[in-house]
């Protein structure tokens, strides 16, 4: 290895009492840097490249639309049979004689609301932080 | 795995989110990215490993943004070099420059280098890294990439998004005082 024991002091004197034009100068420089890279030290992994695959972050899964797709037909044509089959303006009657006349807003019905909703949004958050 | 070009393990990170590929990736390139990282932060080992983690993970992140034509390692050093600056920027809110102090030569004696002919290589390494330290941390980037990774000026330009005007005035001030400091460490 020539650069064993190169310090900068010692390549530096090399040019001592030298008067070195501006050109010579970033040369020397160059000369210098040169002899680092030359002797650039290969670092070994260890641990390096186990540590980093520990820290990535699970990447979302991304839709893929050919996957989509027959689900997509399937619906499209279930709704193009439903058509045919169903009359809108019976199934219209139908669902509308589901809706009560009158709605009565007692403090138990809100309560049951309150609590249905803490629920489902308990639900949701506990599927998130599962995900995650 | 092994045997697989650079893209294919690109492609296979991208598309089928394989670590593995991605994990070969890290093993081409950490060396590099460690040792510009440890060149940049006055030979600090730990935090140049801290920031090279940090790069690969953001690399692993940005991966479907890259352009495959492009070169992958200017892409890794643009993440790390963003990484670096970024660090800077934050230390220099703090005014704590504890991170960027180099390591005592009995530290270094003992970190890694078994061989004399290993100590005296790494005493070149980390006496630039002392050098480059007194420079402020853009165009200490521009030097490092120039002098150190023999970058072209557009390369520079364009790994550290940087007009090709502001490298020119970097590398010109910054090589003017590094001779400055060089003849001062001679005296």
């Amino acid at each position: 290895m020539t650069t064993i024991g190169l310090t900068i002091i010692s390549f530096m004197n090399q040019f001592t009492g030298k008067n070195l034009t501006p050109e010579q100068l970033d040369q020397q420089l160059d000369q210098l840097f040169a002899r680092a890279v030359q002797t650039e030290p290969v670092l070994s992994d260890d641990n390096f490249t186990k540590v980093v695959l520990n820290r990535l972050p699970a990447k979302p899964k991304r839709r893929d639309h050919k996957r989509y797709f027959p689900d997509l037909l399937g619906l499209m044509i279930g709704l193009l049979v439903a058509s045919l089959v169903i009359e809108p303006a019976q199934l219209m009657q139908k669902i509308l004689a589901y809706v009560p006349e009158t709605i009565v807003i007692s403090p138990a019905n809100v309560l049951s609301l309150a609590m249905g909703l803490s629920a489902m949004a308990l639900l949701a958050w506990w599927t998130v932080e599962r995900n995650n | 795995m092994n045997n697989y070009s650079e893209e294919v393990l690109i492609e296979l990170a991208v598309r089928n989110d394989d670590q593995h590929a991605f994990g070969q990736l890290v093993k081409q390139h950490q060396s590099t990215i460690r040792n510009s990282l440890r060149q940049l932060s006055n030979w600090n080992e730990a935090l140049a490993d801290d920031l090279a983690q940090e790069t690969f993970i953001q690399a692993y992140k940005k991966l479907h943004q890259f352009n495959s034509k492009a070169k992958f390692s200017s892409w890794l050093y643009r993440i790390a070099y963003n990484q670096f600056l970024q660090h800077c920027r934050k230390n220099q809110a703090q005014k704590n420059a504890a991170d960027l102090e180099p390591l005592e030569d009995h530290e270094l004696a003992h970190q890694g280098a078994t061989s004399t002919a290993e100590q005296a290589e790494n005493q070149l390494q980390t006496q630039l890294a002392a050098l480059l330290s007194e420079i402020e941390p853009e165009r200490r980037s521009v030097l490092h990439l120039l002098l150190y990774r023999q970058c072209t000026q557009q390369e520079i330009a364009n790994i550290l998004s940087l007009p090709l005007g502001t490298v020119k005035t970097h590398i010109n001030r910054g090589r003017a005082e590094l001779q400055k400091k060089l003849a001062h460490w001679q005296d």
